[in-house]
């Protein structure tokens, strides 16, 4: 059906929005605030996002024929769900920001000695616009095929080093009690929220039976493997994850039985760059459709290329330097962006409870 | 209107060409009857014997007009033999091989179904050998093609549909499907499409695939084609519509999935787990062969570090002194290799096959001792260069799709190779033809269509048709369980 996505579709929209950089840069971040009770942090960060995910799909799966704009109208009225939306949308946009310049710093540090910043903007933003113009069958059927590729390379690189994880490396945890792990998963609160994207496929999505329960399991599957990856990150590296950036590279590297054969690197690079530029497209996707919707614009074309221009300049403007924009984001945009999440997370709730109470009084 | 006015009328409407033959000959009762057809369209043996020679015994009376049905209903032993009156019908008649009896003082003429094309017998067709499996192949005659799917499809539900395209060659065309399966709305998109087509001449079915894809300058193949009557019956059977053009060999089936191209008619007549080791195999084939030089590039150029340190030394020392840029190597060498390609396509095959040995052997022996290219280069384009015909109905695409990754590779690295290949399958994740999205079963994902996906099941597995070509009937195989019930 055209202008519909399937539910597997929706699934890896699901596991896209929990994977992106919680197996690259997230796993270092976190670190650098939680020390030994990272993976703990990590884990809070994860199951915030499967939150999200479990009441957005409740919410779609009660509304497969309504768009989020219809519904959050039908509540809040016009203007009430285009603050909603727009507050989203320029969430999303900041997260899109800051995943390319993640994934330029990454391929920089990973593969090249000197890359200009056009040869990484503009393929990316090629790709990111084209997906996101092209509607959402081909936003689906291209990221349906790319998880394939992502899961297998996750896989691989996880058995790399399965064998040779030493698994006291960080024990004992909650040294200093839990709030490492919260100030941790502040810290990182740009890292969640990224399950918001689904809002925006509400009333796009052939509904399945059973399909939240689905949706959870498989995004509890993608979260079982991406603490799998970390821990084995943080108990291969031990104290000197302080010197580290990107943890896919190092568990892919990271084992002496194979090095005659070379590593993985290659593998985790190819994984990364498409899982970070999918996460990207769903974003544009979103915040363009937001601004089409707001602006009553016929196409998605002026607002991914505005938002192009600006991603670009701010760029610029940061001297497309990651440590930069982590400061910058740590000390100004943590305390605004977990205030989005758990406001969503609480709208979302009470969303959801209002509606089984209506159903309620009426078969009553 | 006497039978000279009418012969001449009719020879002006030929411009008076020679290959029109008119054979004046007479009743047993002296009247002036003629017939016209067009040399070498006919078979005039059968013709003289079965229609002439009849008619010439034959008195037609006072009154030809009354006479004449009776002439044409148990005298001349055609199978088809009809009535014409309508000017426009006796041209197109006379150019579709009918011969024509036109009988002095009688208003209506006779069409006579004798036609006689030269054509050749089916044999195996070259573009699709099978070690399993039947070796019939279509042919360039219409008829012949379709008497070779009859053959496989002896029900009532498969249709045969006629249609004529082409102002000049009046080419034609015919379209067949299974009536209980495929779906009507896509018989119909198909069917407008045809009607739509202007041209002044259809030579091939290609001219008709140039037409009903939806994509009209995509690089790849939106229409499905096939020599082969057991691949086209099997396919029909799936609920897809097979259009026959009358003078190619080649058949068309819509809707067409990339994946038909993974498939080959041997994978159905094997072990499943054979055929599951061949897909695969084509895939990876496919896959390096368009990334393989560019990923070497790329390699040589950007990311020697991540080459594994022995493997490294190798290439080093091989392309120590080489004077051009891995770059520039790769690209010289696909481009020789192209030439070679085309030129022992052109040549003679006696040439042909000493131009490979030439090329292959000498050339790239005495350029690698030379020091113009490098062993790991030559080895690079060899592999893909084989790899590229696992998939022959592709090839072309698999070439030009190599050049433009080898140019990314150069370019950017690793990363243009990788944004390369997301481009290229959001690229086709984007195409749909005939409600039908051109990577399915993969994008979309269907389940139920993995059993003749990248993993072969038997065909006693296979009991619904599969999802990603619309049908109306679901239900392939009855289930013996359902059987034992009843």
């Amino acid at each position: 059906m055209q202008g519909k996505i399937t539910a597997f579709e929706y699934y890896m929209f699901a596991m896209y929005a929990i994977l992106t950089s919680k197996v690259l840069t997230l796993p270092c971040v976190i670190y650098n605030v939680a020390g030994h009770d990272a993976i703990i942090s990590l884990i809070f960060n994860l199951l915030l996002d499967i939150l999200l995910i479990f009441f957005i799909t409740l919410l779609i799966v009660k509304n497969p024929e309504t768009t989020i704009f219809e519904f959050l109208t039908k509540k809040i009225t016009k203007v009430g769900a285009y603050i909603v939306i727009s507050i989203i949308a320029i969430f999303l946009f900041l997260k899109t920001l800051w995943i390319l310049e993640e994934t330029y710093e990454f391929l920089i540090h990973s593969l090249f000695e000197e890359f200009s910043t056009i040869s990484f903007f503009l393929p990316a933003f090629f790709i990111a616009g084209y997906m996101a113009i092209k509607g959402v069958n081909t936003l689906g059927r291209s990221l349906e095929i790319f998880a394939f590729f992502v899961a297998i390379g996750l896989v691989l690189c996880f058995i790399n080093t399965a064998g040779i994880i030493p698994l006291d490396t960080n024990l004992p945890y909650f040294r200093n009690g839990i709030m490492e792990s919260l100030q941790g998963t502040l810290s990182s609160s740009l890292y969640i929220g990224n399950p918001l994207v689904l809002l925006f496929f509400m009333g796009k999505v052939k509904i399945v039976k059973k399909m939240t329960l689905k949706t959870v399991l498989s995004s509890v599957v993608i979260m079982i493997f991406v603490i799998l990856n970390d821990f084995s990150f943080y108990n291969l590296m031990g104290n000197s994850v302080i010197y580290s950036s990107y943890a896919l590279n190092h568990i892919s590297q990271f084992n002496p039985y194979v090095s005659d054969l070379g590593h993985l690197t290659w593998l985790s690079i190819a994984i990364s760059t498409v899982n970070l530029l999918s996460q990207v497209s769903l974003m544009v996707y979103c915040y363009s459709e937001s601004a089409r919707k707001i602006f009553k614009l016929k196409m998605r074309t002026i607002p991914i290329l505005c938002s192009f221009v600006i991603i670009y300049i701010v760029c610029l403007l940061l001297h497309f330097n990651l440590t930069d924009f982590e400061y910058i984001i740590v000390n100004y945009f943590s305390y605004p962006s977990i205030i989005i999440i758990l406001s969503m997370l609480l709208i979302l709730i009470i969303l959801n409870i209002s509606r089984r109470k209506k159903n309620e009084t009426i078969s009553n | 209107m006497d039978i000279e006015s009418k012969i001449k009328e009719i020879e002006k409407e030929f411009y008076n060409t020679t290959d029109l033959i008119v054979r004046k000959f007479e009743s047993s009762d002296k009247i002036i009857c003629a017939m016209l057809y067009l040399d070498n369209a006919v078979d005039k043996l059968l013709l003289s014997q079965c229609a002439i020679e009849k008619v010439q015994r034959f008195s037609f009376g006072e009154n030809p007009n009354k006479t004449i049905t009776e002439c044409q209903q148990n005298l001349i032993a055609f199978a088809q033999v009809e009535k014409v009156t309508d000017k426009q019908d006796i041209i197109d008649s006379i150019i579709n091989g009918f011969a024509i009896l036109i009988v002095n003082d009688c208003e209506m003429m006779t069409k006579i179904g004798c036609s006689k094309w030269v054509t050749r017998y089916p044999s195996e067709p070259p573009t699709s050998a099978v070690i399993q499996g039947p070796r019939e192949g279509f042919v360039e005659d219409i008829n012949s093609n379709i008497s070779l799917i009859r053959k496989r499809m002896r029900s009532n539900e498969f249709v045969v549909e006629d249609m004529t395209l082409g102002q000049e060659t009046n080419t034609q065309i015919k379209i067949c499907y299974l009536h209980n399966v495929a779906k009507p709305t896509i018989i119909q998109e198909i069917k407008e499409k045809l009607k739509k087509i202007k041209i002044d001449g259809i030579v091939d079915s290609s001219y008709i695939a140039a037409f009903l894809g939806h994509n009209r300058h995509s690089l790849f193949k939106q229409i499905g084609t096939s020599e082969k009557p057991d691949m086209i019956a099997a396919k029909v059977l799936e609920g897809r519509v097979a259009i026959f053009v009358d003078g190619s060999p080649i058949v068309l089936t819509i809707p067409f999935l990339l994946f038909e191209d993974l498939q080959s008619s041997d994978d159905y007549y094997s072990v499943p787990a054979k055929a599951t080791f061949l897909r695969w195999l084509r895939l990876f084939g496919a896959i390096l062969a368009i990334m393989l030089p560019g990923i070497y590039v790329s390699l040589l150029i950007y990311h020697y570090q991540i080459i594994p340190i022995k493997f490294l030394i190798t290439i080093a020392n091989a392309i120590e002194g080489i004077p051009l840029p891995p770059f520039l190597e790769i690209l010289f060498i696909i481009f020789l290799f192209e030439i070679l390609y085309e030129a022992s396509l052109r040549m003679p095959r006696y040439l042909g096959l000493a131009l490979s040995i030439v090329g292959a052997l000498i050339l790239g022996d005495t350029a690698v001792k030379a020091g113009l290219i490098s062993p790991p280069a030559v080895l690079i384009i060899a592999i893909t260069g084989v790899m590229s015909y696992t998939i022959p109905e592709q090839s072309a695409q698999i070439t030009l799709l190599r050049l433009i990754f080898t140019f990314i590779g150069g370019a950017l690295g690793l990363f243009g190779i990788t944004a390369g290949s997301m481009v290229l399958i959001v690229y086709l994740s984007n195409m749909n033809n005939y409600q039908t999205p051109y990577l399915a079963p993969f994008g979309p994902f269907i389940p139920a269509d993995q059993k003749d996906g990248l993993i072969k099941s038997p065909i006693t597995s296979q009991i619904n048709r599969p999802e990603s070509i619309p049908n109306i009937n679901k239900r392939r195989l009855k289930d013996a369980r359902e059987d034992n019930s009843i």
